[in-house]
């Protein structure tokens, strides 16, 4: 469904990403771990068009969209759950919503943009709770879960979530797992970049290691799991 | 004192003015950053273009007066689209000074094509004074002040029930964020100039017929937009709107009770030290919603 080829992405004389090969198919959930600063949100960045790749290519079902504008991205149903929750914290928890699926407002009747909105709001009952409140003033888990159903409003068919678990405690990042497990089931294939190595390995289907802006390992997320490497770089166990 | 209620009233109708155009400058800063000095030159050229579609070429005023703020909002798209969108910086103070150095052009420009002198535009609806208690107030007051409130409400509605609206809001609040749910930016500061040209072409318009109107005339008023629209606290619409109100009342008051030689003083000096105590404006924009 979204193939990335040798994407290379450079800051100036800085090179962000080198050679970055992934694929993720359709119903997949895909995680792609790596520590700070590794480039993982430089690679969301380059396929949502927020930065411009230097080389290589992004094809999405046999269509090259390479260095299109965000929004032509967005029409492709291609949608970013960006890092630190980047929600209209000015805004009313509903306002953000339906923001959320702005492209649609322009081509789809109002009452089917308000029957996703009943969705999201069942599946966030918190969220229905809220909806009049100034999202600034949800809590970090809250302002999470608007990200993703801010990102759910645009009916999506791939979603890209950048660190979803960042900042949250550990009860919260569960649900919010849980939250993205469910989202299979609507048919949205889902790539998550994350520094929580235990939790994007345990609950994706495969997943990538990405180490200074490279790939250097790729399996089933539960062989990575069990990798005796990976355990000890990134889950904090020693080799016996 | 007895006069304090004429005060009151002339206070209002230049308040609202100000307020009209402290909100252009809000719109377009929250899209792009910048200040905009050419929103001088959009109530110039509103009020400088009503003169020739209604005393040259003799349209009658529901003609030439929507056929102007048109005229001018296009002017003000045009101006983004061409000059602040092609220019190669995009530092904060290089397009600002694009704004400054594209002011001093329209003002030349217009200096050219009508000439220095002040043109007098006759007021919408007679000249009949109107006593309310022992003040006097003319009927263009009214329809200043009536027509500030119509515009103010039309926009509160676009910015707040209109999914448009709602994503220039958007813009100002988390411009990355905007990018990111599909908003074309571009196409938000586009409008957020195309908006800026019709508030000021039509502060421009309806103030014409109490003050008189003239090549350079947006300098001032453009001048006082900004300093209410800092007063208020920047970038806001509540903001703007009590900054204008407030900066009206008081250069009007100011020039009643102690002498209209001082008046631009007196209400500048309160800027400053509200500025002084609360380096935000009135409202703070931190705690305030955006336009």
């Amino acid at each position: 469904m979204l193939k990335v080829k040798n994407l290379s992405v450079k800051y100036g004389e800085i090179q962000a990403l080198h050679d970055i090969n992934i694929e993720l198919k359709k119903n997949e959930i895909v995680a792609i771990v790596g520590n700070n600063g590794a480039g993982k949100t430089s690679l969301i960045n380059t396929i949502t068009g927020i930065v411009q790749c230097y080389d290589g290519e992004i094809i999405f079902n046999n269509e090259n969209i390479t260095n299109l504008p965000t929004d032509k991205i967005v029409k492709y149903g291609i949608i970013q759950v960006p890092e630190g929750r980047e929600i209209f914290s000015e805004l009313t928890v509903e306002e953000n919503l339906e923001l959320g699926a702005y492209q649609r407002f322009k081509k789809e009747d109002k009452n089917k943009i308000f029957e996703t909105l009943d969705e999201i709001y069942s599946l966030f009952p918190i969220l229905k709770n809220r909806k009049n409140q100034i999202a600034g003033t949800l809590s970090g888990g809250e302002q999470q879960m608007l990200a993703i159903g801010r990102g759910l409003m645009a009916k999506p068919k791939i979603m890209l979530l950048d660190e979803p678990s960042l900042g949250l405690a550990p009860l919260i990042v569960e649900e919010v797992f849980n939250v993205i497990k469910r989202l299979r089931e609507q048919e949205v294939s889902i790539l998550i970049v994350e520094q929580n190595a235990y939790a994007a390995l345990k609950n994706s289907d495969r997943a990538y290691i990405i180490e200074t802006g490279k790939i250097t390992m790729h399996d089933k997320s539960e062989n990575l799991l069990n990798n005796e490497k990976i355990q000890e770089a990134f889950l904090g166990k020693r080799r016996k | 004192m007895k006069n304090i209620l004429q005060f009151i009233l002339s206070g209002l109708t230049t308040g609202s003015i100000y307020a009209l155009i402290a909100i252009g400058f809000s719109v377009i800063h929250n899209a792009t950053g910048i200040v905009n000095i050419m929103q001088c030159e959009f109530i110039t050229y509103g009020g400088m273009l009503t003169v020739t579609f209604y005393i040259f070429s003799k349209f009658p005023y529901f003609i030439a007066i929507p056929l102007s703020i048109i005229c001018v909002s296009i002017m003000a798209g045009l101006f983004e689209r061409v000059v602040i969108r092609n220019s190669k910086s995009k530092d904060i103070i290089i397009l600002i000074f694009i704004t400054i150095g594209a002011s001093i052009f329209f003002k030349g420009l217009a200096l050219l094509i009508w000439g220095s002198d002040p043109f007098m535009l006759p007021p919408f609806s007679g000249n009949q004074p109107i006593k309310i208690f022992n003040a006097v107030i003319i009927p263009q007051n009214l329809w200043v002040i009536g027509i500030s409130i119509i515009t103010v409400i039309l926009l509160h509605l676009f910015f707040h029930k209109t999914i448009t609206g709602k994503a220039m809001r958007a813009v100002a609040n988390n411009k990355k964020a905007a990018q990111i749910v599909g908003i074309n930016i571009n196409r938000i500061v586009f409008l957020s100039f195309v908006i800026g040209g019709f508030l000021g072409a039509l502060a421009g318009i309806i103030i014409a017929p109490i003050t008189t109107t003239s090549y350079d005339v947006g300098f001032m008023l453009g001048l006082k937009g900004f300093a209410a629209a800092i007063l208020g606290g920047y970038g806001s619409m509540g903001g703007s709107i009590i900054g204008g109100i407030l900066l009206g009342l008081l250069e009007n008051l100011g020039a009643g009770l102690i002498s209209s030689e001082y008046k631009d003083v007196i209400a500048f000096v309160v800027l400053i030290l509200v500025i002084y105590v609360k380096p935000s404006g009135i409202l703070g924009l931190a705690k305030v919603e955006r336009v």
